[in-house]
C-alpha cells in the first residue's frame, strides 16, 4: 500500500498532499482526524481536504518542510519534554539552518505552530527568540523588534521594582 | 556602577555583561510554553480577524448541535469550529470593551512572566483585572456550559419515566451518544482547553473549569446523572440479583453503566502538564481513590449492602436444608462468580472488598458449623472433602491455625491405634515395625498433601504428631524401653542391607533405606539407634555379610546428611578398614613364604575405639593356626612400626574340612571349636581338662564351646549319654571322643552358631554403653556452651544444653544436673558465690 495522502488546503487556497504519518504532527490534525475517524477516505486521498485556514500557503510550506523531516523523531523530541524546553542552546543545526528566515516568516510560523498544535516547532522557534533577546538591554530589544517605548518613567521603575528578584539572582550567580 | 543596587535593571546588567551564563535566568522559554498569538501581530497574518463573541457563538452553536444531535461532521466543519475558536481566543479585545491599555499592561505581562511559581502568582492576582480580560475564554466556557444544560434537559425529559433495565438501556445508549459528541466537542474547542482552561487551573484561579470534555462529564452529572441516581442504581442492583439468581443478563449493558460512573468521578484536580504549579502531594491512597466517589458513593456502597444481605441469606436457607459439603461447594462456586463479576463488570476498586465481604458472611459467619463439619471430615479422613474444605477456609485470616491442633491430634491417635493392633509381634519383629508405622506416615502425608495441599502450618502438625508417635507408641510401652524403637529400625537396616537369598534389586534397596531415613528423622535417641547400627554393621562387615558395599556406603551418607560427620564417623572408619584389610591382605599374600602353611589365611585389621568389639577370653591356639598368626604378625610389624595388634578370637572363624568321617564334611566353626577340635587331630579320646588345658580356655566359656559341639554329635562322651548338658562336663576327667559315626544330610556344616550368653551379655553391654557415652556427650557439650559464654544461669545452661544435643537424644534434666555436678567436681566450673543460680566457666 503506498504512502497514505491526506489533502490540506492553506488560508489563501493553496493545496497540499502530505503523508498521513507528516501532517499528524500537527496536533491539531491529529486530532481532528482521530475525532472523526480517517477511515472513509483511506483510499482516495483528495476526497475531502482539510482546511487550515489560519495558515498562508507559504508558511504552510514551510511548516510542512519542517514536519516532514522531523517525522521520524522519537516522541519526547517532538514533544519537548520540560528538560530540553527549558534550554534555548540547544536547537538542532537543521533547526537553526531553517531558522534563518526573517522576523515576520518566524513570527508567522510561531503562530502557525501554536494554531497547528505542533509543540516541537513552537519551541525551537522560541527558543530562536528567546537567543535574539538574551543579553539585551531594554533599549536594544525595542529596537530588535521595533517595539515602541510606552512606558511612563514611573511605570518602567514599578517594572523594575517588580523584577529586582531577578536581578537578585543575577548578582549572586555572577 | 552595573551593580549598584536595586534601582539597576536586570536588562542593563545583561547589557554590561553579555557573555554572562548562557542558560541564563529567568529563563526565556517560559515565554514558550504558550504563545499568545494576539500579541505577535503581523501585518499579513490571516490569525488575526476580529471577531466577537456573538460572531464566533453564531458559528459555533450551530456545529456543536449538531455533533449532539448525532450529524455527521466534515473535515471541514471540524477545522472550521476550531479555527472559529482560535481565532475569539486569539482576538485580544473585543470593540465593546473599554480595555484599550490591556493589551500595553498584557504586554508586560507577558515580558515579565517570570518562571518562579509564587512570584508568577502573585503577578497572577496583582494583574488580575486586565489578564483575565486579555486571556479570552470564560465566555466562551459559560455559551458551552448553557448549551450543555440545555441539551441535556431534554435528554433527561426522554429518559426520566424509564425504570429498571429499559431506564438502563437507554441511559447506556444515550451516555455513549453523549460521551462520543463530548469527545468531539472536546477536540474543537481544543484550543479553548490548551491556552484559556490550562491558563485557569496553572494560575490556580480557578479550580471549577475543566477542559470542554470534563465539563461535558460535570453537565452529564449534574443535570442526567443526579437526578436519576437512585434509580439507576436501583436498576443496577436489581439486575445484579437477578444475575445471581441464575438468570443471563445483559452484562456489557452494566459494564457500560459503571464504567460511566467512574468516569463522572472526574474532578478539577486535572495535574497541569507543564509541571509548574506545585500541587500538594497525594498519598498513595488519596490518588488511588481520586475520581472514584461517584462509583463508591453511588453504587459501590450500596452494592456491597445487598451483597451482604443477599449472600447472608443465602447461606442460612440453604444450610438449613442441604449437608455441609454441598455448602462448601456451593460457596466456593459464588465466590469464584463474584470474582468473575469483578472482572467483568465492576471496577478493579471494588474487588477486595467484595472478596472479603463475601468470604465473612459465607465463611466466617457460619465458622462454627463448617468446623464441626471439619471434624466429622477429618475422623473419616475424607481427602477430597477436606481439600475444598480447605481451600474455603484458609481464603480467611487466622482461621486455619484453630485446625492444625484437630490435625495433629487426629494424626496422633490413629497412630497410636495402628501400632497398638500388633504389639506383641510389632516389638519382635523390625520389619513389621517398620511398616506399621510408614504406614501411618503415607496415610498422614496422603492427608496433608492430599487435603492441605501440604500447607506449612499442617506439615508442621504432622511433623509433631508423627515425632511423638515414632519415640512413644504402644511398642516402648509394651517393651518399656524407648530405646526399643532405635533398636528395631537398626536391625530392620540389617535385614535390609545383609546379604540374604531374598536381597531386593539396588532401586528397591535405595527406596528401602529411604524409607528408613523417613522414621530416622523422627527417633530422638539417635544415639542409641547409632550403637545398634554400628553393632550391626560391624557384625556384617567381619563376617562379609553386607548385600553391597555400595548400599552400605549410601546408608551412612545418609546418616551423614542428616546428624553431621561425627555422628558417623566411625560407621565410616570401619567401612574403611574393611577396605584397607583386603589391601593388606593382598600384599601378605604375595610377601609371605607359602610355605609356612598351606590354607588360606584372612586377617581384617579394626581400629581400636572404631568397632563395637572387645577382646574376651584367652586362647591357645593350635600350632598350624598360631603359625600364620605369628608371620603375618611380623609382616605387621614390619610395615607399621610401633602399632599393637589385639587378636580377636571371638570373631574369628575357621573352616575344617574333617577327615576322620564317612564323608568329608567341611565344618564352619569359630576359632575356639577350632582349637578344641583340632585336639583331636593327634588323639581320638580326651578328658575335658586335658582339652581345657590345652586351649587355656576360661569357664564356663569353654563349656559351652565344649557343649556346642557336643550337641552336634561332632564330638561325644566317651559313655554315650542321649542328651548332654552343662553338668555332665563338671567333672573335668569325663572322656570325649570323636564320633565317627557323625552323619549329615549337609557336606558343609556351619556350627558356628552365637552362644546365648554371649549375645545376652552383649546387649547389656550396649545399653551401659549407651549410658555411659550420653554422659560423656553432656558434659562435653556443657563445656562447650560454658567455654563460649562464661557465665550462665542454670536453667539457660539445660536449656541450651538439650537445644545443641537435640538431634541425638533427649537427656533428661535430672542426667544434665549431675553432668554439672560431675564438671564442678573437676572444676571445669563453679558455681557464683552469691547467686546460686549462676556458673562460672573455669579456664
Amino acid at each position: 500500500m503506498p504512502e497514505q495522502k491526506i489533502r490540506i488546503q492553506s488560508g489563501d487556497g493553496e493545496h497540499f498532499d502530505v503523508d498521513l504519518d507528516v501532517v499528524k504532527l500537527s496536533g491539531t490534525v491529529k486530532n481532528m482526524l482521530d475525532d472523526l475517524g480517517i477511515g472513509e477516505d483511506v483510499q482516495n486521498p483528495t476526497d475531502e481536504v482539510i482546511p487550515l485556514p489560519m495558515v498562508t500557503g507559504a508558511i504552510l510550506k514551510k511548516v510542512l518542510h519542517w514536519a516532514e523531516f522531523h517525522k521520524a523523531d522519537p516522541l519526547a523530541n517532538r514533544d519537548g519534554d520540560d528538560d530540553t524546553s527549558k534550554r534555548t542552546d540547544d536547537i538542532s543545526q537543521w533547526d537553526s539552518e531553517f531558522l534563518k528566515v526573517d522576523q515576520g516568516t518566524l513570527f508567522e510560523l510561531i503562530l502557525a505552530a501554536n494554531y497547528l498544535d505542533m509543540k516541537g516547532l513552537l519551541d525551537v522557534c522560541c527558543k530562536t527568540v528567546a537567543n535574539m533577546i538574551k543579553g539585551k538591554s531594554p533599549e536594544e530589544i525595542r529596537r530588535t523588534f521595533n517595539i515602541r517605548n510606552d512606558f511612563t518613567p514611573e511605570e518602567e521603575e514599578a517594572v523594575r521594582k517588580e523584577n529586582e528578584w531577578c536581578e537578585d539572582r543575577d548578582q549572586t550567580t555572577r | 556602577m552595573a551593580t549598584s543596587g536595586n534601582s539597576g535593571s536586570g536588562n542593563n546588567q545583561r547589557h554590561h555583561s553579555p557573555s554572562h551564563t548562557p542558560n541564563g535566568i529567568p529563563s526565556p522559554s517560559a515565554f514558550s510554553q504558550r504563545v499568545d498569538a494576539s500579541r505577535l501581530r503581523q501585518p499579513h497574518s490571516m490569525a488575526n480577524k476580529k471577531i466577537t463573541l456573538d460572531t464566533m457563538w453564531r458559528q459555533v452553536e450551530p456545529g456543536l448541535t449538531s455533533v449532539f444531535g448525532l450529524k455527521k461532521m466534515d473535515k471541514k466543519g471540524y477545522m472550521e469550529l476550531y479555527s472559529v475558536v482560535y481565532s475569539y481566543c486569539t482576538s485580544i479585545a473585543t470593540p465593546t470593551d473599554a480595555e484599550n491599555d490591556a493589551s500595553a499592561a498584557a504586554t508586560a505581562n507577558l515580558q515579565t512572566r517570570p518562571s518562579n511559581p509564587t512570584k508568577k502568582r502573585a503577578s497572577g492576582t496583582s494583574s488580575s483585572p486586565s489578564s483575565q480580560a486579555a486571556w479570552i475564554g470564560m465566555e466562551l466556557y459559560k455559551k458551552l456550559q448553557d448549551f450543555l444544560t440545555g441539551h441535556l434537559v431534554t435528554v433527561l425529559d426522554e429518559m426520566k419515566d424509564y425504570r429498571g433495565e429499559d431506564l438502563l438501556a437507554n441511559y447506556s445508549k444515550q451516555w455513549n451518544n453523549f460521551r462520543f459528541s463530548s469527545k468531539v466537542s472536546h477536540g474543537m474547542c481544543m484550543y479553548l482547553n490548551r491556552h484559556w482552561v490550562k491558563r485557569e487551573n496553572d494560575e490556580g484561579r480557578n479550580r471549577e473549569i475543566y477542559p470542554v470534555y470534563g465539563l461535558c462529564l460535570v453537565q452529564w452529572r449534574e443535570h442526567i446523572f443526579t437526578p436519576l441516581e437512585n434509580q439507576l442504581s436501583r436498576a443496577v442492583l436489581d439486575l445484579i440479583s437477578r444475575e445471581r439468581n441464575g438468570e443471563t443478563v445483559n452484562s456489557q449493558l452494566l459494564r457500560t453503566i459503571i464504567d460511566s460512573l467512574v468516569e463522572l468521578g472526574v474532578t478539577p484536580d486535572i495535574e497541569g502538564d507543564d509541571g509548574l504549579i506545585p500541587r500538594s502531594p497525594k498519598t498513595e491512597k488519596e490518588q488511588r481513590h481520586i475520581g472514584l466517589q461517584v462509583y463508591k458513593n453511588s453504587f459501590e456502597a450500596h452494592f456491597l449492602d445487598e451483597t451482604v444481605k443477599y449472600y447472608s441469606q443465602e447461606s442460612h436457607t440453604f444450610l438449613a436444608s442441604n449437608p455441609v459439603n454441598e455448602y462448601i461447594k456451593k460457596v466456593l462456586a459464588r465466590l469464584a462468580e463474584e470474582d468473575i463479576r469483578c472482572t467483568k463488570y465492576l471496577h478493579e476498586s471494588t474487588a477486595a472488598q467484595l472478596r472479603q465481604k463475601m468470604e465473612d458472611v459465607l465463611i466466617i459467619q457460619q465458622m462454627e458449623i463448617l468446623h464441626a463439619e471439619f471434624v466429622n471430615l477429618l475422623a473419616e479422613e475424607k481427602v477430597e472433602e477436606l481439600a475444598s474444605m480447605y481451600s474455603l477456609l484458609c481464603r480467611v485470616p487466622n482461621r486455619i491455625e484453630d485446625l492444625y491442633k484437630l490435625v495433629e491430634v487426629h494424626i496422633r491417635s490413629h497412630g497410636a491405634t495402628a501400632m497398638a493392633r500388633n504389639t506383641d509381634q510389632l516389638s519382635n519383629e523390625p520389619r513389621s515395625f517398620v511398616l506399621a508405622i510408614l504406614e501411618v506416615y503415607d496415610r498422614s502425608s496422603k492427608l496433608i498433601n492430599g487435603a492441605f495441599k501440604g500447607d506449612h502450618g499442617f506439615a508442621t502438625a504432622m511433623d509433631k504428631a508423627f515425632g511423638h508417635l515414632v519415640n512413644n507408641n504402644a511398642v516402648t510401652q509394651f517393651t518399656r524401653n524407648s530405646a526399643k524403637i532405635s533398636e528395631l529400625l537398626a536391625r530392620y537396616c540389617d535385614t535390609v542391607l545383609k546379604k540374604s537369598t531374598k536381597n531386593p534389586d539396588e532401586l528397591e534397596l535405595e527406596e528401602s533405606l529411604n524409607r528408613v531415613m523417613i522414621i530416622f528423622r523422627y527417633v530422638e535417641e539417635k544415639d542409641v539407634f547409632q550403637k545398634f547400627y554400628s553393632k550391626m554393621l560391624a557384625k556384617r562387615l567381619v563376617a562379609g555379610l553386607s548385600a553391597s558395599d555400595d548400599a552400605e556406603a549410601t546408608m551412612i551418607s545418609k546418616l551423614k546428611a542428616v546428624c553431621g560427620f561425627e555422628y558417623t564417623s566411625k560407621l565410616q572408619r570401619m567401612f574403611q578398614d574393611i577396605g584397607l584389610s583386603r589391601d593388606l591382605n593382598d600384599q601378605f599374600r604375595t610377601t609371605s613364604p607359602t610355605t609356612v602353611f598351606d590354607f588360606e589365611f584372612i586377617v581384617q585389621i579394626l581400629s581400636t575405639g572404631a568397632w563395637p568389639f572387645s577382646e574376651r577370653n584367652n586362647l591357645t591356639l593350635p600350632v598350624t593356626l598360631e603359625r600364620p598368626v605369628n608371620v603375618f604378625r611380623d609382616f605387621y610389624h614390619n610395615k607399621y612400626n610401633g602399632r599393637k595388634l589385639t587378636w580377636l578370637f571371638n570373631l574369628s572363624r575357621c573352616e575344617l574340612s574333617a577327615n576322620c568321617y564317612k564323608n568329608k564334611y567341611i565344618l564352619q566353626v569359630s576359632t575356639y571349636q577350632a582349637a578344641i577340635l583340632m585336639c583331636f587331630n593327634t588323639v581320638d579320646v580326651r578328658t575335658v581338662s586335658q582339652i581345657r588345658s590345652e586351649v587355656e580356655c576360661e569357664q564356663p566359656f569353654f563349656n559351652q564351646i565344649l557343649l556346642s559341639l557336643l550337641k552336634v554329635k561332632v564330638l561325644v562322651l566317651q559313655d554315650e549319654t542321649e542328651e548332654v548338658d552343662e553338668k555332665d562336663l563338671e567333672n573335668g576327667s569325663v572322656n570325649v571322643k570323636l564320633n565317627f559315626a557323625f552323619k549329615s544330610k549337609k557336606l558343609r556344616i556351619n556350627l558356628n552358631v552365637p552362644i546365648r550368653s554371649e549375645q545376652k551379655q552383649e546387649e547389656d553391654a550396649t545399653n551401659r554403653v549407651i549410658e555411659e557415652d550420653r554422659k560423656l556427650l553432656i558434659q562435653a557439650t556443657i563445656v562447650r556452651i560454658m567455654k563460649m559464654r562464661k557465665q550462665l544461669k542454670h536453667q539457660q545452661l539445660v536449656g541450651e544444653t538439650m537445644q545443641l544435643l537435640a538431634n541425638r537424644f533427649k537427656p533428661g534434666v535430672a542426667i544434665i544436673k549431675k553432668c554439672i555436678e560431675i564438671l564442678i567436681q573437676k572444676e571445669y566450673m563453679k558455681r557464683d558465690e552469691e547467686s546460686k543460680e549462676l556458673y562460672i566457666y573455669v579456664a
